[in-house]
């Protein structure tokens, strides 16, 4: 499992006021702790690689080009980052860019740990994951990056989506039940095919 | 609708993953959920599992790395050329103002590109110029500093982006010598015009953590190659010459590309000429409307270079089909005359695509990943246009 740790708050506001002074080393030492992480995020949203690398090099010349017209992030770096990256996506593909699935808010089989659901899930290998990842709606992949992904806290991810926590709360719950009916679909794909 | 209390509990367990807990550790504080949460947790470990591995993204921002540089190093020539033009009606002012901070600008003197200091180390520099009675002597001097603090941000491992001038030492196809530096030619280097051993140039880099010089940019500030008006002190005893005798080999640090590279030459009085690869030359076959010079250009050779080692006479005279020894693949150059090419993003981005199309470097492996991704996304552009959930 890789887990990509961004610099701790304290950290990351000394550098971005390092950065808002113009100090090139910190706008680089901002690339290489924060490129790994928006990358990431980008990379799971898109399919094709040189696009998920023209996005994120969009990400962080728009940073440069903050700093310069002066209305770069004063705090929460990390929030602004991934909100441009989000909206180069969103500009990329369109917001509408989802699924036609049906709701299914309500789908909540009971289970155990021998539930053949678990055992699949645990199966499923990281070309399988990102495939049903993609076909989720936008906000539900973006929700389950942020939160199980990069590991980001309810408040900092509802900020990114510019949402309230409550509801977020409602959407990575929902989005984690629509990935778990399409994981279920292609598991009874599986068994019948 | 879900409850409250579930969505909370399913909340706290999501943090509690994060913290480095496992799926049972939280799932034992909500018996009632347990059988709801468990596989719902189960489910959310699947996005760590699906991120891509350290060694993709670490390449993918090789990749980008430079771009960025580039964006800094244009901020940088934005900013400074209005500065440059009000110098003469603020000089004296400023003057006035960097007596009283005297201290400042002494403590300034030792400051690198990047420091919060260096612009007033190079402010401090560009008012000498401008009083000086002298300042043939001084250019070459400040120049000399500027190569100095390179060598010293190397040391130090630092990135910054740096700019100084100095004279084409030695050409080839990834590593240039300017003024006693070893420059890394990447393949989105900017060449404006043709360049030849013996040019001087203005440089625009980019010191990177592991020791390289990465070229941003490389313009000719002299038509005519001539010899430099100072020799480096203390950097480099060997002065370029353009006399057809091999003085290369004569560079401690570029002995082992100077049998690549000899000095250009024309071959005139040659008896019998037998193109042969040199070592690391691609075969190019040439494209409908190429030119020899923009074969050069977009190469990071020169044109001497290329007709030596392809045994042309005429520079004029290419045929379509005609397979050339190039240093690497050419790159189409059009999109990058202006350095910043941020006009529009969809421009970027087709050029872009073009680059990775030429197939000099860019991605091999994930090919079998975006296979998969093409299906995907099919499936989900069916989809596009049906409203919110």
């Amino acid at each position: 499992m890789i887990i990509i740790v961004l610099p701790d708050i304290p950290a990351e506001d000394r550098l971005l006021a390092q950065a808002r002074q113009g100090q090139q080393d910190a706008i680089m030492q901002i690339y290489e702790s924060y490129f790994p992480p928006v990358f990431q995020f980008i990379r799971l949203r898109v399919g094709e690689r040189a696009l998920a690398e023209d996005l994120a090099s969009d990400v962080f010349v728009k940073f440069v080009d903050a700093l310069q017209g002066h209305n770069a992030p004063r705090h929460s770096l990390r929030g602004w980052l991934f909100r441009v990256a989000r909206n180069e996506i969103h500009d990329y593909y369109g917001k509408s860019r989802q699924l036609p699935i049906t709701t299914l808010d309500e789908w909540l089989p009971d289970s155990n740990d021998n539930d053949p659901e678990i055992q699949f899930i645990r199966s499923v290998n990281a070309d399988r994951a990102r495939h049903a990842i993609r076909m989720l709606a936008a906000d539900q992949q973006e929700v389950l990056i942020l939160r199980f992904g990069q590991m980001l806290s309810l408040q900092e991810t509802a900020d990114i989506l510019g949402k309230s926590t409550s509801a977020v709360k409602s959407l990575q719950f929902r989005a984690i039940n629509t990935l778990r009916s399409i994981l279920e679909t292609m598991r009874t794909e599986r068994v019948n095919g | 609708m879900a409850d409250q209390d579930m969505l909370t509990a399913f909340n706290n367990c999501i943090d509690s993953l994060a913290a480095g807990n496992s799926v049972d550790d939280c799932v034992r504080h909500y018996p009632r959920f347990a059988p709801a949460l468990r596989p719902m947790l189960e489910a959310g470990q699947l996005l760590p599992r699906a991120q891509f591995s350290p060694a993709e993204i670490q390449e993918s921002q090789d990749r980008v790395r430079f771009r960025v540089v580039q964006a800094l190093s244009s901020r940088r020539e934005r900013t400074r050329s209005p500065i440059r033009r009000l110098m003469p009606l603020v000089a004296s002012l400023i003057l006035i103002f960097i007596l009283a901070l005297g201290a400042t600008s002494i403590l300034a003197e030792s400051s690198l590109p990047g420091d919060t200091l260096y612009g007033m180390k190079r402010l401090t520099e560009n008012i000498r110029l401008l009083f000086t009675s002298n300042r043939d002597a001084l250019e070459p001097q400040f120049n000399q500093r500027r190569i100095g603090e390179i060598e010293q941000l190397l040391a130090q491992q630092r990135e910054a982006v740096v700019e100084f001038e100095g004279t084409v030492e030695a050409i080839n196809s990834t590593e240039w010598l300017v003024a006693g530096l070893r420059l890394h030619i990447s393949p989105e280097t900017i060449l404006h015009a043709s360049l030849q051993v013996g040019s001087v140039v203005e440089v625009s880099a980019a010191t990177m953590q592991n020791g390289q010089i990465v070229a941003v940019s490389i313009r000719k500030i002299s038509g005519e190659p001539i010899t430099p008006p100072v020799p480096p002190t203390g950097v480099s005893s060997h002065t370029p010459t353009l006399s057809p005798s091999p003085t290369l080999s004569q560079t401690p640090t570029l002995t082992q590309t100077a049998t690549l590279e000899p000095p250009p030459r024309m071959p005139t009085s040659e008896t019998a000429c037998v193109p042969t690869q040199p070592q690391g030359w691609l075969v190019y076959s040439v494209q409908p409307n190429d030119s020899l010079s923009g074969i050069a250009t977009s190469t990071g050779t020169t044109l001497e270079v290329l007709m030596r080692v392809n045994c042309l006479t005429d520079r004029n005279l290419i045929v379509t089909g005609q397979r050339l020894y190039v240093p690497t693949l050419p790159i189409t150059r059009e999109t990058q005359e202006s350095p910043v090419a941020r006009g529009t993003e969809v421009e970027n981005r087709g050029a872009n695509g073009g680059n990775s199309g030429t197939g000099s470097s860019s991605s091999g492996p994930g090919s079998d990943d975006d296979r998969d991704d093409s299906s995907g996304s099919e499936g989900n552009d069916s989809g596009r246009g049906s409203g919110d959930g």
